[in-house]
């Protein structure tokens, strides 16, 4: 056989830094309101990307912010647990944008509380809106890189990974969301899409992180580079998994995190 | 991964066993108007990795960046443990565990020598996180490289040096032209869920990463590139549950 491999890695620009160039790239950002989505954004079209931004909610906080991340852009209000909300509004901005090479999606509907007092309510909500959220917004997005290899790209927190009292439920529905990518990841990977997580550490909108001062924060102590993420330590990596030249890295959740997750 | 380096602006200072190795990489470097330091360097070996260390700092006045890539199965990776040698043991150690040891050691002193942060990676494999019947020494010895990763980069945190870990799954090392080696690595690549092995390019941009302030949170970091092998795992790749077919026989 003289044939070289039957799904050859794509053929990236010469004469480009190979990962950290997106131009031609069409990227869909959901729940684009978040700070870490908002630096992702500005990261992606800093590298050349032509971004479409939605909402994970419709709240007037989210409208408003998501108007600033936007920046005149293609932008569509969403509330992430519609699924029919999110099919119509990736389909209108990847008309806008003539198509769709990626999409990463930040599904950060926190929620806390103790068991006893979690309501069947909540368990709707947060499930659909995290789980479920992820989900659609990886299916309207795979239907639109139409057999072509696309990237996905969940963006979760720590609690996706490590328990935490009172975010049974919150940690639950971001969890399940790497299960979703390690399955997916299967499923897509004939046609040379590539479905991974960022999993992003203690940041410095997480909330309950505490004071700012290291000798009066137990939690900033914990953390071995000794400070909370800022929202732009997780944005190259969300350029290089957008980028053609990670295709062979898939159904992963890649941490950034200060260290936090690493020691005992 | 050095030539991406390179591209993304990084001097190199080129270290393998034998200088034949590496003269023509180093070419390449120059050739991209990038300075080259060819070392020849057994990393199995502390005084020749210290030497290493050394002459990069006598001629270049320091470095940033140590990528501890060296490993190998050889040949007592594929014995049945029974025959495995305490040589064999110690040998296959020495190449893929103690070297990154090694060289993640030379480059912590250097970095506080000189009170400066720094970055170290190391390379594992993915046989350090699944069982393999026949590379159980070589699997070990990785894994060791992996928890040495996390443990550094929680020691090291403090002083501004971060240590992640690259870890390939079936990546091929150069560009194959002999049919029988192709035909290899294509039969390999149908049981990886993307269809194929991975190209040695495809690490460039990854270490490009790493090794920048691109990834300045990133410490600890067991980071898989492996064309979804490891996500997957429960059943041949490419199983269809609601047939009960497919898939490729192992």
């Amino acid at each position: 056989m003289s044939q070289q491999n039957p799904l050859p890695p794509p053929d990236v620009a010469k004469g480009k830094l190979q990962g950290f160039d997106l131009t031609g790239r069409r990227v869909i950002v959901y729940g684009a309101e978040k700070p870490v989505a908002g630096a992702i954004v500005e990261a992606l079209r800093e590298a050349g990307a032509a971004v479409g931004v939605t909402s994970a909610n419709t709240d007037g906080t989210s409208l408003f912010r998501l108007k600033k991340a936007a920046a005149g852009g293609a932008t569509e209000a969403v509330d992430l647990s519609n699924g029919t909300n999110v099919q119509v509004a990736t389909r209108k901005i990847s008309k806008a944008l003539g198509g769709v090479d990626a999409a990463i999606v930040v599904p950060q509907m926190y929620h806390t509380a103790p068991i006893r007092k979690t309501l069947d309510a909540d368990i709707q909500r947060v499930l659909i809106a995290n789980l479920g959220g992820t989900y659609a917004a990886f299916r309207s997005a795979t239907r639109e890189f139409r057999g072509r290899p696309g990237r996905l790209i969940a963006v979760l927190d720590a609690t996706a990974v490590r328990g935490m009292t009172n975010l049974s439920l919150y940690s639950a529905a971001q969890s399940g969301v790497i299960g979703l990518v390690r399955s997916l990841s299967q499923e897509l990977a004939p046609t040379g899409t590539t479905v991974n997580a960022i999993v992003v550490g203690w940041t410095d909108s997480t909330p309950g992180r505490g004071p700012s001062a290291e000798d009066e924060n137990l939690l900033l102590r914990f953390i071995p580079m000794r400070r909370f993420a800022k929202p732009a330590d997780p944005a190259p990596l969300a350029v290089y998994l957008a980028s053609e030249a990670s295709g062979y890295i898939t159904g992963q959740a890649i941490q950034v995190d200060g260290g936090v997750l690493k020691h005992l | 991964m050095a030539l991406h380096l390179a591209d993304a602006g990084a001097d190199i200072v080129c270290a393998a066993r034998t200088r034949s190795q590496i003269a023509g990489v180093a070419e390449e470097i120059e050739a991209k108007g990038r300075r080259a330091l060819v070392v020849p360097t057994d990393v199995s070996d502390s005084s020749q990795v210290d030497a290493m260390v050394e002459q990069t700092i006598a001629e270049w006045g320091g470095f940033e960046v140590m990528i501890a890539n060296a490993g190998g199965g050889g040949a007592a990776s594929l014995k049945h443990i029974t025959e495995v040698s305490d040589d064999d043991w110690r040998n296959t150690l020495d190449l893929n565990f103690s070297s990154a040891f090694y060289c993640a050691r030379a480059a912590a002193r250097h970095f506080r020598q000189e009170s400066k942060p720094g970055n170290i990676i190391t390379v594992a494999s993915g046989t350090a996180l699944r069982g393999d019947a026949r590379l159980f020494v070589y699997g070990a010895a990785k894994a060791g490289v992996i928890t040495m990763t996390q443990a550094l980069a929680t020691q090291l945190a403090r002083e501004q040096i971060r240590v992640n870990c690259i870890v390939p799954g079936f990546v091929l090392q150069k560009t194959l032209e002999d049919p029988d080696e192709i035909a290899r690595a294509q039969n390999q690549g149908s049981r990886i869920p993307v269809g194929r092995v991975g190209e040695a390019w495809e690490l460039g941009p990854l270490a490009v990463y790493l090794a920048s302030d691109a990834s300045a949170y990133m410490t600890g970091e067991a980071f898989i590139i492996d064309g979804g092998g490891l996500a997957g795992g429960l059943a041949p790749t490419g199983w269809d549950v609601n047939s009960g077919i497919g898939g490729v026989a192992s």
